[in-house]
C-alpha cells in the first residue's frame, strides 16, 4: 500500500494532468481527474493519521461520514458527481466543471488543514 | 390433562448451554428433532429478523418523509442493492445536474449515518427519471414519487 507522501505525489501528479486539458472540451474528465485528485489527498490523510488504507470507495465514503463529517461534505460531491457523469453518462458543462473545481479547492484546504 | 394445563401456562425455557433434544412439530407434522440450542439459536434469528425489519422500516419512512419535504426538488426516490451497499436515487425533476441539492443530499447522508448507524448507503442524485431503458427499474424499490413530477413541487 502507498505511503502519505507517495499519495501527495499522485494527487500532485492528477492536479497536473487535470491543469492540461481543455475542460470545455471534456468536462466529464475534468470532473473524473479532480475526484480521482480528492481521493489521493483523502488516503494521504487516511495514511497521515495512521489509518489502514481503504482500498474502496465504500470503505473510503464509510471512514469519511463517520469520522470526518465536514471533509464528507465536500469530497461526497466530487464522488457522486463523478460517479454520474461516469456510469449514467449525464450531461456537463462547464458550470459543473466550475463547481466541480470548487469542490476540490475546499477538499484540498481541509485536507492540508488536517495534515499540518 | 391437569399436567398440560400447569405447562401451558408456564413459559418453556430454551437454553443455549443445553444439548437436551427437542421434538418440533410442524403443522404439515413433518416432526423433526434438533437440540434445545440449536431451537434456541432459531428463535433468536426470528427475534432478530423481526427487529431488523423494524429498523428497516423506520429507515424506509425517513426517506420518504424526507422526499415529501423536499418535493421541490425531488421527483423519486429509489434504492436497490449495490455492491455491499445499498444504493439511493434522488431522482431530478431536471435533466441538469442540480448543484443546489448536493448540499441537502450531503446532510440526509450524514444524518442517516447518525440515525441508522447499521445502514451502508450511498446516496446519488439522478438528473431525470430512472423510467425508460436507464435502470432495470425490477432491481429497484420506489420510495418515493412515481418518476414524475410530484404535485407538490408546483408548475415547473
Amino acid at each position: 500500500m502507498a505511503t502519505e507522501s507517495e499519495h501527495r505525489q499522485q494527487a500532485q501528479h492528477n492536479a497536473e494532468l487535470l491543469a492540461t486539458f481543455d475542460h470545455a472540451r471534456f468536462p466529464d474528465w475534468a470532473a473524473t481527474v479532480a475526484f480521482y485528485q480528492a481521493v489521493h489527498l483523502i488516503e494521504m490523510l487516511f495514511a497521515h493519521d495512521g489509518r489502514t488504507p481503504s482500498g474502496s470507495h465504500k470503505t473510503r465514503n464509510q471512514i469519511l461520514k463517520r469520522h470526518y463529517p465536514d471533509l464528507w461534505k465536500e469530497y461526497r460531491p466530487l464522488y457522486a458527481f463523478s460517479r454520474t457523469a461516469r456510469y449514467w453518462c449525464m450531461k456537463v458543462n462547464d458550470t459543473h466543471v466550475a463547481y466541480v473545481l470548487r469542490r476540490l479547492r475546499r477538499v484540498e484546504h481541509i485536507v492540508a488543514e488536517l495534515v499540518r | 390433562m391437569a399436567t398440560d394445563r400447569v405447562n401451558a401456562s408456564r413459559p418453556i425455557r430454551l437454553t443455549f448451554r443445553s444439548e437436551m433434544r427437542v421434538v418440533v412439530e410442524p403443522d404439515d407434522e413433518d416432526r423433526f428433532v434438533m437440540t434445545m440450542r440449536e431451537a434456541a439459536l432459531a428463535c433468536k434469528q426470528v427475534a432478530d429478523n423481526k427487529a431488523w425489519e423494524e429498523a428497516f422500516d423506520t429507515f424506509l419512512v425517513y426517506l420518504e418523509k424526507w422526499s415529501e419535504s423536499h418535493a421541490d426538488k425531488v421527483s423519486a426516490v429509489y434504492f436497490s442493492v449495490g455492491d455491499g451497499a445499498l444504493n439511493i436515487f434522488v431522482c431530478t425533476p431536471s435533466e441538469l445536474y442540480d448543484i443546489e441539492l448536493d448540499d441537502i443530499i450531503s446532510e440526509l447522508d450524514i444524518a442517516l449515518v447518525q440515525k441508522f448507524p447499521w445502514l451502508v448507503a450511498d446516496v446519488l442524485q439522478i438528473p431525470g427519471s430512472l423510467q425508460g431503458e436507464r435502470f432495470p427499474l425490477e432491481k429497484a424499490i420506489l420510495v418515493y414519487g412515481d418518476g414524475k413530477r410530484a404535485p407538490a413541487a408546483g408548475p415547473t
